[in-house]
């Protein structure tokens, strides 16, 4: 075992979320008192770890949506080396990023019966909006072995491999059948970042993107082939403005595809 | 008649002898693969017994490569206390059953590419060396298959241990051998005598399959004209609908390439030195220190095709496309090999 | 001499952010106590308006990485009665499979890795595994924690996301031999379900635990024939009693002076809570009867009005939802995929599931072309806010004479008896955002 002093000390941190993607850390069962041997767990609340900075490797989970979140997530980076967004949140601003595109008003009035009690900013963003940022993985939540290999890379003093592939390939991998070929699903798999290990194809659901885009997604022919297959344009709005509807790519091309009202 | 079990013997026999074959290569200790009806497609799994067999190809996913390249490898494993390197490698026994011509064309390309030359691959060598090949000529061409414009089928005359042809009645089979373990795989098995129009009406089924083939590529001067249609209009056609995705490298029998990445447990005790597939269809493979060399689609997507439809040419001195089709099969932006091929050299 | 003030910012061991803050008088009056819950408001119930039916539970199962399920399955009773969906006997299990399986991970992280670390004195879990005496069980709870991930995983497809369960049933179900091996696994595991009590009731019967008790609205789901999980009347142990639908007839939210959140409160009663202990309260007759057994011997019997006992509860629970997983899979056989069909139609609705911690509702309108009008989820940590602060001024009166340290680790041990979820909380609560750090 190496020194205590020498170990490099691992932060968590939360900020708008659900606490999905501190959950793979919990997740570690089998993992965790190996890891314990050789990182020191500084900081990480919900395991009740809350040490003080500095940090060498920071994770953040969760977007940034109010003045406190903004005010903290500018220490956290003071204080830590490396400092990395973890999952839909701190990479995009997450699910609740979908209220980005509603008045803050018209939200807090909906929700709220007393609105004026309500202090926050009119967006949940990615923290990279905030700080400079290290390193970025995605997910909703955050793939597992993605941490994992991180967290040995920064011990080994490495750069740690993200990659950029496409779900398409995952898919493959696995020899499943591609819905979009054999079942006219408009699946997303082939503009969305790998991680998952293809989930929803797996279980005859189309991608949902879940993931973000992947690193050259073809949204202009995706939009197409969604028309192709009987999709409304307001289908296809929905389709980019769902999980991570705040990647920048998705965003733009959900505004492409202005959804007509619904009669009901 | 009895079958010694030479070489050179032909036979005809029925569907109980693919069985015994099987049976014989599982008891010499193969891991026998075939392909077999599965989510609506043919993959190359396991075989238990011959009667899982599809003796209709669909192409399936995955193309059998994985077999002899797996997508991913150990190479070798490090002790970080010890330093010490590890590298066990152990050679592997597998065959295939129903191998289609194509897909063989594929392995022997891939020969070239790993064994070859003054460095052969040892990983690719200890799965490629004890391989026995039972293989079925196609006597009817998929949609998409283009074999007999590449000149890989759909009829094989070399490179297999057992040749399999069916002929016009059900259940009837033309069985050649091609090596010594593929005449020990027969010896005393009782078969029909092979007569001049059984060999006729493979010849004639095999001539049918190829004049019937629906997707077609003239390969005449087809590495120049691919050459000099480099500029032409149509690559910026299909890389508008091309996404990305690599679903056509990923399929594609002869793709070779990978990605060599270290992998470490939490305990730091031990590294080990992977490779895997990597396509020079992924924006991350032309990352390189200050850039990346194939940042837009169009060139990657172009890189892929011309590779396989023109540069394998001066590299190996022959196509790295067999026509297998699958990387049109599986194309969810419905881009087509063959029709890029003849749209580029003119013929569309 | 002057106040005493016990403020924790940053309570550990406890998912999402919020703190504490205690004002005890010089006389030992209680004069604040209160538990602040900073986590941002998201909004869930304003976007998913004109959102589609089908998008809801996928959505609400990202309001909390620890009570997904609990959200996920409320959301599809609640549209799916909106629109008169009726699903299999086969989804039915198959959710309650699910469910339990969520049980069996959460209860053994709140018990071994949030509230025992308390109990014997230990900043968290990785510490405590450092007591070679403690190690073992540490292992074996980290086992069952395990078995609980590797059962969501096998019906759900992922540890924390599930992604084969949709409105009106699975796209995916588990293979009989993947059940089968769960089954064998559950069974391993029965031995340590029966330690965990036993440890439980050896951690909760010290003092001071042990003599801290306040009656209260103990509110649950109760089924006479069946330990209620996804399905059941709302019930509570003073006589109350309705159908989970009109949930929003009977629990109402209220503001009180000089508090931050919405006070829940049961309709012509008062301050409730959800959570555990009221399950086993309301529901003892249909636990397990090897859980029953277990209780007999740990000499835990109902009613139990002890807040600190609620992680002998939870450990009840934990050999309850080891013993009814077995029995699902025994019922499941061999689960077949069944087509999904459904029509959208107009209609309101609510539904309430029983998240490891409380009950938890979510319902809302939805029109004819299957398009949400209007969404309602309430969470069950936000409705124990009011009574922990009861527990708070009925229980910090008795510690008073406790250094400050120790006091305050009684006082978020307070909170944490309620296993809180600080996510899903603010979903109806009133948020303060001043913070002093």
């Amino acid at each position: 075992m190496t020194d205590r002093a020498e170990k490099p000390r691992l932060a968590v941190f939360k900020f708008t979320s659900c606490s999905g993607c501190q959950l793979p850390f919990l997740n570690m069962e089998t993992e965790i008192l190996d890891l314990a041997e050789s990182i020191e767990v500084a900081y990480f609340a919900m395991a009740g770890a809350s040490q003080p900075g500095p940090y060498d490797l920071a994770f953040v989970e969760g977007g940034i949506s109010c003045q406190e979140d903004a005010r903290r997530i500018r220490k956290v980076r003071e204080e830590s080396r490396i400092l990395v967004a973890i999952g839909n949140c701190a990479v995009y601003g997450g699910p609740q990023a979908l209220r980005n595109f509603l008045p803050l008003e018209e939200l807090k009035r909906a929700v709220y019966p007393q609105p004026e009690l309500i202090h926050c900013f009119p967006t949940c963003q990615g923290i990279a909006d905030y700080v400079s940022v290290d390193g970025f993985l995605n997910g909703c939540p955050v793939d597992h072995g993605h941490l994992q290999d991180y967290i040995v890379s920064v011990m080994l003093g490495k750069a740690p491999e993200v990659s950029t592939r496409s779900v398409c390939l995952e898919c493959k991998m696995k020899e499943n059948v591609c819905l979009i070929v054999a079942e006219g699903v408009a699946c997303m798999g082939v503009l969305t970042g790998s991680g998952c290990g293809a989930l929803c194809p797996s279980f005859d659901r189309g991608c949902y993107g879940c993931f973000g885009p992947s690193a050259d997604p073809n949204l202009k022919s995706f939009a197409n082939l969604c028309r192709e297959l009987g999709l409304t344009e307001e289908e296809i709005h929905r389709k980019f403005r769902y999980i991570v509807n705040n990647a920048e790519a998705f965003r733009e091309e959900a505004e492409r595809h202005v959804p007509q009202p619904v009669e009901s | 008649m009895v079958l010694q079990g030479q070489a050179g013997e032909n036979a005809v026999v029925g569907r109980d002898a693919f069985d015994e074959i099987l049976a014989r290569l599982q008891e010499r200790g193969y891991a026998v693969y075939g392909t077999v009806n599965e989510k609506g497609t043919g993959i190359f799994r396991p075989l238990g017994g011959a009667g899982e067999l599809s003796l209709r190809c669909t192409g399936g996913t995955l193309p059998p490569k994985y077999l002899w390249y797996p997508p991913s490898e150990t190479m070798f494993t490090y002790d970080r206390q010890s330093g010490a390197l590890r590298s066990e490698i152990e050679p592997v026994k597998q065959a295939v059953f129903g191998i289609r011509p194509c897909d063989v064309h594929a392995l022997l390309a891939l020969d070239e590419v790993f064994l070859g030359g003054d460095y052969p691959d040892p990983y690719y060598r200890a799965r490629r060396e004890d391989l026995p090949l039972v293989v079925f000529n196609c006597v009817e061409s998929g949609d998409t298959c283009f074999c007999s414009s590449m000149g890989t089928g759909p009829g094989l005359d070399h490179d297999y241990d057992l040749l399999i042809t069916e002929l016009d009645r059900p259940g009837r089979f033309l069985l050649e051998v091609g090596s010594g373990l593929g005449g020990e795989l027969v010896r005393d098995l009782r078969a029909e005598v092979a007569r001049d129009e059984d060999y006729q009406v493979k010849h004639r089924r095999l001539e049918d399959a190829a004049a019937n083939a629906r997707t077609t590529l003239e390969t005449e001067d087809l590495p120049r004209l691919m050459s000099e249609g480099h500029g032409h209009p149509y690559w910026r056609e299909i890389s508008d609908k091309c996404f990305g995705c690599a679903n056509c490298t990923s399929v594609c029998p002869t793709c070779y390439c990978a990605d060599i990445f270290d992998e470490t447990d939490f305990s730091l005790t031990e590294t080990r030195r992977k490779r895997r597939w990597s396509w020079c269809f992924l924006m991350e493979f032309g990352a390189v220190h200050g850039g990346n060399f194939r940042e837009r689609r169009i060139d990657r997507l172009r890189q892929f095709m011309q590779h396989k439809l023109n540069f394998s040419v001066g590299q190996y001195g022959r196509f790295h496309c067999v026509g297998c089709g699958r990387c049109i099969v599986w194309c969810p932006a419905n881009i087509d090999i063959a029709q890029t091929g003849r749209t580029i050299r003119g013929d569309a | 001499m002057s106040d005493r003030r016990l403020y924790v910012d940053y309570l550990a061991r406890m998912e999402g952010d919020g703190a504490m803050d205690i004002v005890i008088g010089e006389n030992g009056e209680i004069k604040k106590a209160a538990w602040e819950v900073w986590e941002p408001p998201r909004f869930f119930e304003a976007f998913l308006i004109g959102r589609k039916v089908e998008e809801a539970p996928e959505l609400v199962q990202r309001i909390c990485g620890i009570c997904p399920h609990a959200h996920h399955i409320s959301s599809l009773r609640a549209m799916e009665r909106a629109m008169g969906v009726k699903v299999s006997e086969q989804t039915r299990l198959l959710r309650e499979l699910m469910h339990y399986s969520d049980w069996i991970m959460s209860h053994a992280l709140h018990i071994y890795c949030l509230a025992a670390p308390d109990f014997v004195g230990y900043e968290s879990v990785v510490a405590m595994a450092g007591n070679p005496d403690l190690l073992p069980i540490v292992g074996k709870a980290l086992g069952a924690k395990r078995l609980g991930n590797d059962m969501i995983v096998a019906i759900c497809g992922h540890e924390i996301q599930n992604r084969t369960s949709v409105l009106g049933g699975y796209t995916a179900v588990p293979s009989k031999a993947t059940l089968q091996a769960l089954k064998d696994r559950l069974k391993a595991s029965k031995e340590f379900g029966y330690e965990t009590a036993k440890l439980a009731a050896q951690l909760a019967n010290a003092e001071p635990y042990k003599s801290l008790e306040r009656k209260a609205e103990y509110v649950s789901l109760y089924d006479p024939k069946r330990y209620p999980i996804n399905e059941g009347k709302l019930y509570s142990n003073d006589g109350f009693e309705a159908p989970d639908e009109e949930y929003p007839i009977w629990i109402l939210e209220k503001h009180v002076p000089n508090c931050n959140c919405k006070h829940a409160t049961l309709k012509g009663k008062g301050n409730l809570v959800v959570g555990p202990l009221m399950r086993v309260n309301n529901n003892f007759g249909t636990l397990s009867a090897d859980a029953r057994k277990i209780a007999a011997e740990v000499g835990f019997s109902v009613p139990c009005f002890k807040p600190f006992m609620s992680i002998v509860a939870r450990a009840l629970e934990l050999v309850h939802a080891i013993d009814s997983a077995i029995e699902l899979i025994d019922v499941l056989g061999e689960p077949k995929l069944e087509p999904i069909k459904y029509e959208y139609k107009a209609g309101e609705s609510y539904a309430v599931t029983e998240a490891a911690r409380g009950i938890c509702c979510h319902g809302g309108r939805v029109d004819k072309n299957g398009v949400i009008q209007k969404y309602d989820l309430i969470a069950p940590t936000a409705r124990n806010i009011a009574s922990l602060e009861d527990d708070f001024r009925a229980f910090v009166p008795k510690l008073v004479n406790l250094p400050d340290d120790d006091l305050k680790l009684k006082c978020e041990m307070m909170i944490r008896n309620y296993d809180p979820c600080q996510s899903c909380a603010t979903h109806s609560i009133k948020v303060n955002l001043h913070r002093e750090k």
